[in-house]
């Protein structure tokens, strides 16, 4: 897994991955390569020729192997999270959505209705009616927005001014 | 009578089981205190009788139960870190007695306990009180700093601070507002679908052919509600988990 990772943070893309297909490709050293190697085999085989050379091509598939397996293990690397993502989104995408829309409705109703049950305590306590609740109001829209911007984790939690966590679901 | 049966509303009517009246309150043993004594008595006695085999090898029952923990001691580990592992009892206890509370409720003539606004708001209540009060214990007036962003301009600092407070005392009314809200939606829906039914098939040979589109539709929305009792109790755990968060670290 690690060395998924690490692949993907070389900055090793989709479009990598293809620009390198492409390149095995046009070397010669891939498909054209094993083409040869069979082609060859044959050859040596009718001859009888045995040992060296044979051990030489089975040194460069070996070799063409390792690489295809590394370049397969790179792509499967960038596509993998991609998938899974989707997968993960289209499976959830109702059930999800709908608790996502209720969790979101909720922080901004609550927001509101706590900044104008203040204000409104405000002023009945100091007899300011009406502008505790107007202010109030007020601030509770602040109140329910950040709520709902902190709950899509677009903004940084309580007490950090820091960047935010990174977004939930 | 068939008033009542058909009406989404009356089963969330507390009716007095023993009615109990001291100086003037009225402290009666309701049904709704009935099925909070029944959910703590569900919930103890099946993690207490699951493993009190205590096998190396959990059975069925066992397994379930050490799931639960392992659940909801991941869930605290990743939101608070391993100093908020002295709230596992509070929270594990208040998952389940939610989870528990949500799925008796869907037994049919069963009383939702967690459908009644001022049951979820003591819970929630019950949450932030611990999250206060354990932050000014531990912190001192250093718990404040929690309203305090780093890096706002001193002119904004006031109006910032009042909107903090306020978000954070919305928090309690929306952790309540939210369990409250699902289930109570959730037990209406179910009802007047099942209510079609009753009364499409009052109607002869084509209301039963017709009663079959409500049937399916009240089967699959028990589906979705047995869906929202865990995933309530779910997010309840973690907002707790993230609150008390806040209440070890304020200010990080």
């Amino acid at each position: 897994m690690s060395l998924n990772v690490r692949s993907w943070l070389d900055g090793r893309g989709p479009s990598n991955y293809v620009a390198g297909d492409f390149k095995k490709r046009t070397d010669g050293d891939g498909l054209t390569g094993q083409g040869g190697c069979v082609a060859d085999k044959n050859g040596p085989d009718g001859t009888g020729k045995t040992g060296r050379g044979k051990q030489h091509e089975a040194d460069i598939r070996d070799d063409d192997l390792e690489r295809r397996r590394r370049d397969l293990e790179a792509s499967l690397a960038t596509r993998r999270p991609d998938r899974l993502e989707g997968k993960d989104d289209a499976k959830a995408g109702s059930v999800a959505g709908y608790g996502q829309a209720l969790k979101l409705s909720s922080e901004f109703i609550a927001g509101i209705v706590v900044g104008a049950a203040l204000g409104w305590f405000i002023d009945r306590v100091a007899g300011t009616s009406p502008w505790g609740l107007i202010v109030g109001l007020l601030l509770g829209f602040g109140a329910g927005v950040l709520n709902v911007l902190r709950s899509a984790g677009l903004v940084s939690e309580f007490g950090t001014g820091d960047k935010p966590r990174d977004p939930k679901e | 009578m068939a008033a009542d049966k058909v009406d989404p509303i009356h089963q969330f009517q507390i009716q007095p089981i023993i009615p109990i009246h001291i100086g003037g309150y009225d402290l009666s043993f309701t049904n709704s205190a009935l099925f909070m004594l029944a959910t703590v008595a569900v919930a103890s006695a099946f993690l207490y009788l699951s493993t009190s085999s205590r096998s190396l090898v959990p059975g069925r029952l066992q397994s379930v139960s050490e799931m639960a923990y392992e659940f909801v001691g991941n869930m605290l580990r990743d939101a608070a870190g391993t100093q908020g592992m002295k709230f596992f009892p509070f929270v594990f206890s208040l998952f389940m007695f939610v989870l528990v509370a949500n799925l008796l409720g869907l037994f049919p003539y069963f009383f939702t306990i967690t459908s009644h606004i001022i049951v979820t708001f003591g819970l929630a209540a019950l949450v932030i009180g611990t999250v206060v009060v354990y932050g000014f214990t531990k912190h001192g007036f250093g718990f404040l700093k929690l309203f305090v962003p780093h890096g706002v301009p001193v002119y904004l600092l006031p109006l910032v601070v009042l909107i903090e407070v306020i978000s954070f005392v919305s928090r309690p009314v929306s952790l309540s507002v939210r369990l409250f809200a699902n289930m109570l939606a959730g037990h209406i829906t179910l009802k007047v679908f099942s209510g079609f039914v009753v009364s499409l098939s009052a109607l002869g040979a084509v209301g039963v052919a017709g009663s079959v589109l409500p049937l399916a539709m009240a089967v699959a929305l028990t589906a979705l509600e047995l869906l929202v009792a865990f995933l309530q109790a779910y997010v309840f755990a973690v907002l707790t988990c993230m609150y008390l968060n806040d209440a070890l670290h304020p200010g990080h």
